[in-house]
């Protein structure tokens, strides 16, 4: 029988209201003080009905609905969303872009490739009915979305290829004061940072219309006080 | 095993000509069947083919008027199911000389 590791709850890591937010873009850090929050889900969401030995899907999946919306964009620049998921079958492996056309979660020189070994999450890992991993955690802003893509590693076609997304919808004030600023980033302040997509090559740019609510220039400073200490 | 909450139970008279047990698997789900009780009400032998779709999957010999046959003998809350269906699959039965009555306990779930 299979043994399973007692992992911490991911809805322990739901922000609430008055909690710090900090995301780091390529162009810097944005922080957000959260105003008020609201519980959803996707479940399930059908990668495959079926997936055969071997196989991927034929595209990226930005995981929409019927009339192709984005479950993973927040309709309105007036939200943020944070997401955990988990996947059915067990041995199906989960790729991931963020933005979507950025591959993410390489290990060597070389992009990681979907089927291949590295930077996958599969459901061993991040349960279909949980509990979720954090690596399946991300945020998204309006005109920010990540793609998914899945690959069967096994000499069986493999049926129910499913996400199960449980979702936070967070209103936020945008945090602009510097000295506020500087305390969360450097930790003076509780807070929960976030680097929105990882490192390599960088973090996902800001989209346009947050990098003029956040300010440019002190998207740039955050990004000098980080690497100064302050 | 699954939660109970979602255990179910399927019943049919399964004859020669064939008859489905239960319902149709739904999309996005899988049927965990984790019990099938038969009882053999022809009188003599009584061979039942359990089939998925068309496909035989499990065959049940009986030798004698009302014998029964279980399986697990002992269902525990831990129990491997006996048979998995997916998605659009259809549990069934047929027999070979007479009626056959089957009880299986199922769950759905992803």
């Amino acid at each position: 029988m299979r043994s399973v590791l007692l992992k911490q709850s991911h809805e322990e890591l739901w922000l609430r209201e008055g909690y710090l937010l900090a995301m780091q873009f390529a162009e810097g850090w944005v922080c957000f003080r959260i105003l008020g929050w609201e519980p959803s889900n996707v479940k399930p969401y059908r990668l495959a009905a079926s997936l055969a030995a071997g196989a991927q899907l034929a595209a990226w999946d930005e995981i929409k609905d019927s009339e192709t919306r984005r479950y993973t964009e927040p309709p309105d620049e007036r939200f943020i969303h944070h997401y955990f998921f988990g996947i059915n079958h067990p041995a199906a492996r989960v790729y991931f872009q963020y933005p979507s056309r950025q591959d993410r979660r390489s290990l060597v020189a070389v992009e990681r490739a979907v089927g291949g070994d590295v930077g996958y999450v599969d459901g061993d890992m991040s349960p279909y009915d949980g509990p979720f991993s954090l690596k399946s955690e991300f945020f998204t802003a309006s005109k920010l979305y990540p793609a998914f893509q899945v690959y069967n590693p096994l000499a069986d076609t493999i049926h129910n290829v499913l996400l199960n997304l449980d979702v936070m919808r967070y209103t936020y004030q945008l945090l602009k004061d510097s000295a506020l600023v500087q305390r969360i980033l450097l930790g003076e302040v509780r807070r929960r940072m976030y680097t929105v997509g990882g490192v390599d090559p960088s973090p996902v740019s800001a989209p346009s219309w947050l990098q003029e609510a956040a300010g440019k220039e002190l998207m740039a400073w955050t990004q000098k006080l980080m690497e100064t200490g302050g | 095993m699954a939660r109970r909450e979602g255990l179910k139970a399927a019943y049919a008279t399964v004859t020669t000509a064939g008859v489905n047990i239960g319902s149709e698997v739904p999309t996005d789900f899988r049927r965990y069947v984790y019990s099938i009780k038969t009882a053999n009400l022809y009188a003599g032998a009584n061979s039942l083919q359990v089939r998925r779709n068309a496909t035989t999957i499990d065959r049940i010999e009986h030798a004698t008027r009302y014998e029964m046959w279980k399986e697990p003998e002992d269902p525990k809350e831990d129990s491997l199911p006996v048979y998995v269906l997916t998605a659009g699959e259809q549990l069934s039965g047929i027999t070979d000389n007479g009626d056959c009555w089957v009880r299986v306990l199922y769950v759905d779930a992803p």
